[in-house]
């Protein structure tokens, strides 16, 4: 098993590429915290890994609470004896065309998936750097490239491209690596959520031809969060049917 | 979902497969369970890779070959195809350097970088292609290079090659993506190969890890491994990626 004995937070954990990844770390033998806000969700993907006979601790919270997030840390440390892998994959959308974007819309998107993703790397890599190991897999979006009516979205994604590559750049002698997923169009609960026709259009933009599924990202995580990834840092790697290539 | 990579009853082809990257590569296919045929020019050292990977298990074809010219690339192939029972998963990985001034490169120097290192790739792409267009299914490996995303003194060559097959990478995988056949680049920095010492050949190594963030140059394993992973149906959304390995070598 790739992940054997490995600590990981899977941020985002209810639903989606975040549960995805759940369910494959805990097939690789990581032990997992998982963190959503949805707690009757996340009550349901504990329950699929007890069956999985895996080990789990809930944490139930808001990302953009510092508070929270560094009694998570605390709490998983405390539960499972380390932290060897951050999945910062918690993420909202609030799309609007720009002339119509509220300012709610802008600071909610930007207080999760900024402001909560600043929170969880910043805790994650104080005590990996004390430790001298671990590896932070943050996750992006080919939004970062540009989406019309997910300007804050889009900049959000695009922050966490940057933040990948800081924390990389400041915690490579640590010992701790950071990279990031950038998926394209997956089926999750976020895109069932588009309009059909607009769906179609989407899938004819996919050189694949098909939109990607949850567990195609997860593989990906997969392969960061192992030791053979040991010499990747500061990278996004697309995960998208070819339509950016970078 | 498959909880290890397993390339059994696949047949790989590795070009540069008997030494460094390329050969590491070859073990690390065999270790997942694929078969292998290596080629290179040396058929010693070729015939001692093929031996280390039949103890690993799998089946080894070793072909001494010139895979700049479009006969021998073809061959290779069928080759595969023939006596290996197939063609499932392409490495295009021999690689060549020119070091030096600009000013002193010969037109013999750049011919022989553009040979092995693009149109290589362009004959042995072309060649597997046809098989694995047949059976709509194929993997293909780039090996590109950070050299063909950052620029540095005295390799033009090879960092202009290395540019050129990323963007080959691209265009081939959105061109064949409809035929099953995913085509990606890996982008090793800084490895532990012959290769790189005869770039550093002379030159100061401290001063060259010092520009390297995680202070150390890569094993091939650490490069292998992402090969192995875009070999294998785990990356089946992967199109036309160049995913680079280089200890953060390439953050600017």
């Amino acid at each position: 098993m790739r992940l054997n004995n490995k600590v990981a937070i899977v941020t985002g954990a209810a639903r989606g590429i975040g549960e995805a990844i759940v369910y494959r770390f805990i097939e690789e033998g990581a032990r997992v915290t998982l963190c959503d806000v949805d707690k009757p969700a996340l009550e349901s993907v504990k329950k699929n890994v007890n069956e999985m006979n895996g080990a789990c601790l809930l944490a139930v919270g808001d990302i953009a609470d510092r508070a929270f997030v560094g009694q998570m840390v605390d709490a998983t440390v405390k539960e499972f004896g380390t932290l060897d892998v951050m999945v910062n994959n918690a993420a909202i959308t609030r799309d609007a065309i720009l002339h119509k974007m509220t300012q709610e819309q802008w600071e909610e998107v930007m207080n999760v998936n900024l402001k909560g993703t600043f929170n969880c790397l910043q805790a994650a890599a104080i005590h990996m750097r004390g430790v001298g190991k671990g590896t932070i897999v943050n996750v992006s979006s080919t939004s970062r490239y540009g989406n019309v009516g997910q300007l804050n979205y889009a900049a959000s994604k695009g922050g966490v491209v940057a933040m990948t590559r800081t924390a990389a750049k400041e915690l490579c002698r640590k010992g701790v690596t950071c990279n990031c997923i950038s998926p394209g169009t997956i089926w999750t609960d976020m895109l069932k959520a588009v309009p059909e026709p607009a769906q179609e259009r989407l899938k004819a933009g996919i050189p694949l031809g098909r939109f990607g599924d949850p567990k195609e990202v997860a593989q990906l995580a997969v392969f960061l969060a192992s030791d053979e990834a040991s010499y990747i840092t500061g990278q996004t790697i697309n995960c998208d049917g070819g339509s950016f290539m970078a | 979902m498959p909880m290890e990579i397993d390339l059994s009853g696949k047949v790989a082809v590795v070009t540069g497969a008997s030494r460094g990257i390329g050969k590491a590569t070859a073990m690390a296919l065999a270790r997942a369970g694929a078969d292998v045929v290596l080629a290179a020019r040396t058929r010693s050292q070729l015939e001692e890779a093929a031996r280390q990977i039949r103890s690993i298990g799998t089946r080894a074809l070793p072909i001494p070959t010139d895979i700049t010219q479009k006969t021998s690339a073809e061959e290779l192939m069928a080759a595969a195809h023939d006596h290996m029972g197939g063609l499932h998963i392409l490495v295009n990985n021999a690689a060549v350097m020119a070091p030096g001034p600009l000013m002193e490169q010969t037109e013999e120097d750049w011919d022989r970088v553009m040979a092995v290192n693009l149109k290589a790739v362009f004959l042995c792409t072309q060649a597997a292609g046809r098989h694995m267009i047949d059976q709509q299914y194929g993997k293909i490996i780039n090996m590109a290079s950070t050299g063909g995303v950052i620029a540095g003194p005295k390799n033009s060559a090879y960092h202009a090659s290395k540019a050129a097959v990323i963007h080959f990478t691209r265009s081939v995988a959105i061109e064949w993506i409809r035929h099953g056949i995913n085509v990606n680049a890996v982008g090793p920095g800084t490895v532990d190969t012959e290769l790189v010492d005869q770039f550093i050949q002379g030159g100061n190594r401290e001063a060259m890890l010092k520009g390297i963030p995680i202070r150390r140059i890569a094993s091939p394993d650490e490069i292998a491994h992402m090969v192995v992973y875009l070999a294998s149906n785990l990356s089946d959304y992967m199109v036309g990626e160049h995913v680079i390995i280089d200890g953060g070598l390439t953050i600017p």
